[in-house]
Parts: structure tokens; C-alpha cells; sequence
């Protein structure tokens, strides 16, 4: 009898067990921070033994009053519009094109996704030095092509050009990881869908249309959903990006930008803590948006 | 024995099992009486080693005197930053909490935020007055590091200045001299860009039309900054008083905006890197550079070759009589975390806040400490270490002035720089006024002179509201 117990008792208990070790890390280093930043968002924390309850002040005054954090917020959302619409175009392409038979391939591919594998900061230090207005080899490569000796352009301290700059940075360096995806999703689409459509009569632009599109369609999906909230997250390249070059214009300033700002240069966590929150409810709802439009439930099932 | 993952993960398994092992058995640093976290890589050498020639650190000589051993830990600034808050927050008072700290200007509005009772810094004033040290450093770097008491009305300081930071213009003489031009003559901000604009008219007429005169930024606020303290004008105040709509700033900010864009243009933005001004100037790609006392360091370091081509000039001024020749750009100080709070301390916790302002004192004060320090080649803000003390910056710098000696025009222009304060809305405000720089060069560079002074007034108008709104929400002032 005891030992029927003790195996009815391992069988019920195993999973909790399992699933234990996990738990206890996320409940302290994931969920407890989360609870403890949402109780911060409430509060306006000015020093030791200072924090002061404001209730949902923090909100209000961001949302209605604060006329930064809306910059932040259209600059970062223009940033993530242009961002998915040229990365996923972009990214499929370039895996249409290395799908190929083509000579060197592999190194091809390789050279594509190997940007992905240095970090965004190193990136920024990188593009600091191309975009320089006299001296980077943007500049000179445009007064070059465009016949006219052009002194300099002023990629990051234009406000009409800094969006644009940090785009060029960003898709230099995660189109390759995008490409890698939608490779691994063109092989995985069944050759005879071709063979038959082309037997069929069908054209180039239908078989990508009829066949390569509904074939990766998941991975495509994936993709955009993430490109957004990367492009949402936006910090540090334009920070970094725009710091090494001595740029301080408001246009590339973003919503995390904007939160290190409040956090660490200010030293309000409460409100920062309510950027975070914020920022949070916008991802959960453009990320929704996205998917109830994508007909992401219906392309899992 | 196979190993059904394969090979591959075998090797990376093993390889941070190695590593996790080598971490874990790697000793922690012996506990010291007292521990310093500072930021900079040159404090960190100039404490903790040996100076040329001795075997004695100044750490050890600080422990052969009182038998405290100190250990000096060099933390990144974001990372001192956010530890030193997160520590604050808690009111932490163990041995994690470090004795002293040095702070980097750009970072010491924040920890300014409570009221004067409850900043984690610990007031300096009695220690001061206690040991006549008061009147030992430029009055006008302690105001920089400290807050007012509303209810008193003084100001409680929180950190010594390590150092001064006076600001002057450094040209290359043979550059202007081919010109003909002689830019010391210069006593007005106007006079000199238009013996700049000369120099560029010459330039370009000898095949050299991509040379600017000087290496002013386009969008990065420092210079305009340190033109508005000339001009005796702090953004934010000690009362936290918000002055973006004083019209001197609009004033000042029309002129700057015309000596970066437009006909009358005589800057260029330097390239990026710690570097980028050095290569420029050696270059020639500009003629002239702003030199707080730290960037000579740079210069003698990357462009040698510059020695005797440069010389050096106070900074020309807006109103010749009632501006400052110089101004200040940088800082550091140290404060003494505070371990005791409240009526009815924990002796321990004063014993050992003594001890960190016994170190501090030798560290900043003491003959052996502002020898170390003058390694740096920083002028000290303690004013006994100018006199007499040549040594204190490189020789190698003078001789990249032609044998002009600049440390004694470092030292005249100390006293006379303006006062400066720092508020935890500074930082804001100088980003704000960044935000307004950008689109006043783009109006010019888009539609010229024409409406310049009005836009730049409209523009600082509008963002003094949206500061003032900060400032009134983060104080809780309605």
C-alpha cells in the first residue's frame, strides 16, 4: 500500500518537481523584478527612504503632459514601420537569391549572417566612422557618385537624415539573421509544388506568389512579429551611434532611449518604470494587432 | 562511451563546465580597511601604482603612515553609477558599500535628487570648516558639487573637486601665420570668426576649400554650453530654476548656430573617437580646437609632431568686460558614501566615515597626494598644488606650445572661472537645448540668417515649457 502511494505520489508530484528549478529562477530573477518594476511605476522615487506614492501620476504625466516621451514614442514607431517594411523584403530577397545555385554560396551566406554576430554597439562605433560627414566613406562614396564635390553630409546631425542612418545601420546588421529564417523555410517548401505548377503553366512571379509565399508564410509571420518588437526596443545603436558622433537630436531619440534617460541620467525609476510599462501595453497590442491581421492562429493550426 | 548529442556539444559542454571551475576558484582581492572606486583608468594608476622610479604606491604609503590598507577598484561609469544608486536606494551600509567614491560630472545631478537630509553622499561642510580646508580649493568648483538647503539657504557640499578644468582655444600658429593671420588678437567671439573666416578665405584660395578654422559641434551643446557659463548663464540653478528663455541664451545660440552653418560658417564637427579632434588638427582639417586642461594629454600623445606649431589663447569673450576668458569643461570629485542616517547614528558607521575623509584628505590634500595626481596633468582644484609646480603637466606640452607656457595660463584663468552647478535637471536641460541646436542649424542651413533669432527664441521658448513641466513633476510642484 505504502509503496502504491509513494508511486502515486512521484507520478502527481514528478512535473512540479521538473518544472521546479525554473519556477524558482523565474519567480526571482523574472517575475519578481516585473512585480517589483509595475509597484515602482506607481511610485516617484527620488532618493533612500524618499519614494513617494503618486498612484497613476507617472502615466498620467507621460501620456498627457510629456511632450518628449511622445517624441520618443513617434520617432520609434516610424523607426519600426520603415524597419519591418524594408527588412522583411530585403531579407527574403537576399534568401531568394543565396537559394540559389550559386558559386560560393556558402561563403555568401556565411558573409550575410555574419553581421548578426557582432553586437549592436560595436555596430554604432562602426557606422560612427562611415557616416562621419567629411571623412567616413559614405560621405565621400556619395560626393563620389553623385559628380559634385559635396563637403559633407550630415548623417547623424540632420534631423531629416538620422532616422534614415540608424534604418541603414540596423538592417546592415540584422538582415542576415532574417535570410537565415527565410532559407531554412524556401528548403523546407516540397519541390513537386513547383514542378506541378510549372507543368501547369504558371509564371515565376505566381510560383513565388501561389507557392514560396504560402510555404513560409509561418516564418514570415514569425519575422514580423519580431522584427517589430526589436524595432520597438530600439537602444543602443542610435545610442551609442548618435553619442560617438556628438549628435543630440531629439530625432533619434527612442522609448528605451528615453527610459535610460529618466531612469539613470535623472534618477526617477518610477517613471522610467512606467516608460517600461507603457511600452509594454504598446508591443502587447501592436503585437496582437499584428497577428489577429496576419491570421497567425490559423497559420499555426 | 558515445555521446548522443554529439561531439560538438560534448567540447562546449566541457569548455564552460572549464571555464565556470576557473571562475569560481579564482580568488576574490584581499579585503582592505578601506575601499575607493573610481572611474577613470588614470586616477586608478595615478593611487595604485608605483610613480616612476619608487617601489611605494600611494595606497601603500597611505598604509605605512596609519596602518589602513586601501583598495582602489576601477568601475565603469554607467556601472559605479547604477550600483551607487541601487545602494543609495537600500540604504546599504556593509563592506559592499565603498568608503569613497569619485564621480564624473555628467553623472552627479542624479544622486542630487532627495532633499539635502537623504542624498547618498555624505556633507562635507563641517569636515571642511573643521580642518580650514575651505579656503584651500577654487570656490567655484565646490558649488558645483553641492545643493542648496532650502531651509538655510546654503549650500551643503557633497564631493571635492579633484580638479578645475579651465578652458582655452589652442590654434596651430603656422597655419594662421601662412594666413598672415595672428588670431590671439582677437578679444570678441565676432572678431575672431571673422579673422577665421579670413583664414578659410585664404585657405580656399590656395586649393584648400575643405579646411575649416575650428572644431566646433554642429548638435553637441558642450561648446554652447561652456560659451553661456562665459557668459555667467547656468540652464538650471541651484533653486532648480530653469533659465532655456533667458534671451542671452537665444542670443548666444544665434550666434553659434552662424559659426556652424550658413555663409558665415568658420566650424566643422570633429571625427568621432577620443582621437578625432587630434587627427583633425594635425591634419590641418581644422586650425583651432577648444583645450580643457585633459585634452592636451590627447594632443601630446597622438600628434607629436605638432610640437611647436601650436600655441594657445584665453577664450575670446561676447562682452569684453563683463564675460569670463575661460570657462570649465568636465570634473570630478569624491564624496564619502554615507554609511549614517538619522538623529542617533551607529558609532561604527562615524568611525568609519572619519576614516574615509582621513584617506580622502590624503588623496586630494597632502603633498604626496597631488604629486600622484600630477601624472594626469590636470590642474588640481586645491590651490596650494599651482604654485611652483611646472611638473604638474607634461613638459611635453609646452614644448608642443613652442615653449609658451601654458600651465601658467591654465592657472591665471582658474580663478576667474565662472560659477557652475549641477542639478539633476542640468543633464536634461543641455540635452534640450541639443534638441534645439539641431533644428536652429537646419533653419539656417535651409532658409539662411533670415529669422534665425526669432526661431532660435521660439524654439528655446517652447522646450524651457516642456523642461519646466519636468522639473515641476519630478519635484512635486504643481
Amino acid at each position: 500500500m505504502n509503496a502504491r502511494r509513494l508511486w502515486h505520489w512521484q507520478y502527481r508530484s514528478a512535473p512540479y518537481l521538473f518544472l521546479a528549478p525554473f519556477i524558482l529562477l523565474f519567480a526571482v530573477f523574472g517575475a519578481w523584478p516585473l512585480a517589483r518594476s509595475l509597484m515602482l511605476s506607481f511610485f516617484a522615487s527620488v532618493g533612500p527612504g524618499q519614494m513617494r506614492f503618486v498612484g497613476l501620476g507617472n502615466y498620467r504625466f507621460l501620456i498627457l503632459h510629456d511632450r518628449v516621451f511622445w517624441i520618443a514614442a513617434l520617432n520609434t514607431t516610424g523607426f519600426a514601420v520603415a524597419y519591418v517594411l524594408l527588412y522583411i523584403p530585403l531579407s527574403l530577397g537576399l534568401a531568394l537569391l543565396l537559394n540559389r545555385r550559386l558559386r560560393l554560396r556558402s561563403l555568401f551566406r556565411f558573409a550575410f549572417f555574419s553581421t548578426t554576430l557582432v553586437g549592436q554597439v560595436f555596430v554604432a562605433v562602426i557606422f560612427s566612422q562611415l557616416f562621419d560627414p567629411r571623412h567616413g566613406i559614405i560621405s565621400l562614396t556619395v560626393s563620389f557618385l553623385s559628380g559634385h564635390a559635396i563637403t559633407e553630409i550630415n548623417w547623424l546631425t540632420d534631423p531629416n537624415l538620422i532616422l534614415p542612418s540608424i534604418l541603414i545601420a540596423d538592417l546592415w546588421l540584422s538582415i542576415g539573421f532574417g535570410m537565415i529564417y527565410f532559407l531554412a523555410a524556401l528548403q523546407a517548401v516540397d519541390p513537386q509544388l513547383y514542378e506541378a505548377a510549372a507543368v501547369d503553366g504558371a509564371g515565376r512571379f505566381r510560383l513565388f506568389w501561389h507557392i514560396t509565399l504560402p510555404g513560409i508564410r509561418p516564418v514570415l509571420i514569425f519575422l514580423v512579429l519580431v522584427g517589430t518588437i526589436n524595432a520597438f526596443q530600439l537602444f543602443e545603436l542610435p545610442w551609442v551611434l548618435l553619442q560617438s558622433s556628438g549628435s543630440s537630436s531629439v530625432r533619434g531619440l527612442t522609448i528605451v532611449g528615453y527610459l535610460f534617460l529618466k531612469g539613470f541620467q535623472q534618477g526617477d525609476l518610477g517613471n522610467a518604470a512606467a516608460i517600461g510599462w507603457i511600452l509594454v501595453a504598446l508591443l502587447a497590442f501592436v503585437s496582437l494587432a499584428q497577428a489577429r491581421l496576419s491570421g497567425l492562429s490559423r497559420a499555426v493550426s | 562511451m558515445s555521446f548522443p548529442p554529439g561531439k560538438p556539444l560534448l567540447v562546449m559542454l566541457i569548455l564552460a563546465i572549464a571555464a565556470g571551475a576557473m571562475v569560481a576558484a579564482r580568488p576574490s582581492p584581499p579585503r582592505a580597511d578601506l575601499l575607493v572606486w573610481v572611474f577613470a583608468e588614470e586616477h586608478f594608476s595615478a593611487y595604485s601604482h608605483p610613480p616612476k622610479g619608487e617601489k611605494a604606491s600611494l595606497t601603500d604609503r597611505y598604509q605605512q603612515l596609519t596602518g589602513k590598507s586601501v583598495r582602489i577598484e576601477l568601475i565603469a561609469t554607467q556601472a559605479e553609477d547604477i550600483r551607487l544608486v541601487s545602494m543609495f536606494m537600500d540604504r546599504a551600509t556593509g563592506a559592499e558599500l565603498p568608503d569613497l567614491c569619485e564621480i564624473e560630472i555628467g553623472s552627479v545631478g542624479r544622486y542630487f535628487r532627495p532633499g539635502v537630509d537623504n542624498v547618498g553622499f555624505l556633507p562635507l561642510n563641517d569636515f571642511l570648516e573643521r580642518d580650514h580646508l575651505m579656503d584651500k580649493i577654487v570656490p567655484g568648483r565646490l558649488a558645483l558639487w553641492s545643493k542648496r538647503d532650502p531651509r538655510t539657504g546654503r549650500l551643503v557640499i557633497f564631493g571635492i573637486p579633484h580638479d578645475v578644468n579651465p578652458v582655452t582655444l589652442t590654434y596651430r600658429k603656422d597655419l594662421f601665420d601662412e594666413a598672415g593671420i595672428d588670431p590671439s588678437t582677437a578679444k570678441t567671439w565676432a572678431e575672431f570668426q571673422d579673422l577665421c573666416l579670413k583664414y578659410m578665405a585664404y585657405a580656399k584660395s590656395h586649393g584648400r576649400g575643405d579646411r575649416a578654422a575650428m572644431e566646433i559641434p554642429s548638435s553637441n551643446p558642450d561648446l554652447l554650453v561652456n560659451m553661456l557659463r562665459q557668459r555667467h548663464v547656468n540652464l538650471v540653478d541651484a533653486d532648480n530654476h530653469e533659465f532655456l528663455d533667458d534671451p542671452i541664451v537665444a542670443d548666444t545660440l544665434a550666434f553659434y548656430t552662424q559659426l556652424v552653418a550658413g555663409p558665415r560658417r568658420i566650424g566643422a564637427d570633429a571625427r568621432p573617437g577620443t582621437a578625432g579632434f587630434v587627427l583633425d588638427l594635425a591634419e590641418g582639417s581644422v586650425a583651432a580646437v577648444i583645450t580643457p586642461d585633459w585634452r592636451i594629454a590627447d594632443i601630446a600623445r597622438y600628434a607629436p609632431e605638432l610640437a611647436g606649431k601650436l600655441r594657445m589663447m584665453p577664450l575670446p569673450r561676447f562682452d569684453p568686460v563683463g564675460d569670463a576668458p575661460t570657462s570649465s569643461w568636465g570634473g570630478t570629485m569624491i564624496g564619502i558614501p554615507r554609511r549614517s542616517y538619522g538623529p542617533s547614528p551607529d558609532p561604527d558607521a562615524l568611525r568609519r566615515e572619519n576614516a574615509a575623509w582621513e584617506l580622502l584628505k590624503f588623496l586630494y590634500f597632502s603633498p604626496q597626494g597631488l604629486d600622484a595626481q600630477s601624472v594626469t596633468g590636470i590642474l588640481p582644484a586645491v590651490r596650494s598644488a599651482w604654485a611652483g609646480q611646472p611638473a604638474s603637466v607634461d613638459p611635453a606640452a609646452d614644448s608642443l606650445f613652442g615653449g609658451q607656457p601654458i600651465h601658467k595660463l591654465y592657472v591665471d584663468l582658474a580663478d576667474q572661472i565662472p560659477e557652475q552647478f549641477v542639478t539633476p535637471y542640468s543633464a536634461t536641460a543641455q540635452n534640450e537645448l541639443g534638441y534645439v541646436l539641431t533644428r536652429t542649424v537646419a533653419h539656417e542651413r535651409a532658409r539662411g540668417d533670415a529669422g534665425l533669432r526669432d526661431a532660435c527664441s521660439q524654439l528655446l521658448a517652447q522646450w524651457a515649457g516642456i523642461l519646466k513641466a519636468q522639473i515641476q513633476f519630478a519635484e512635486g510642484t504643481p
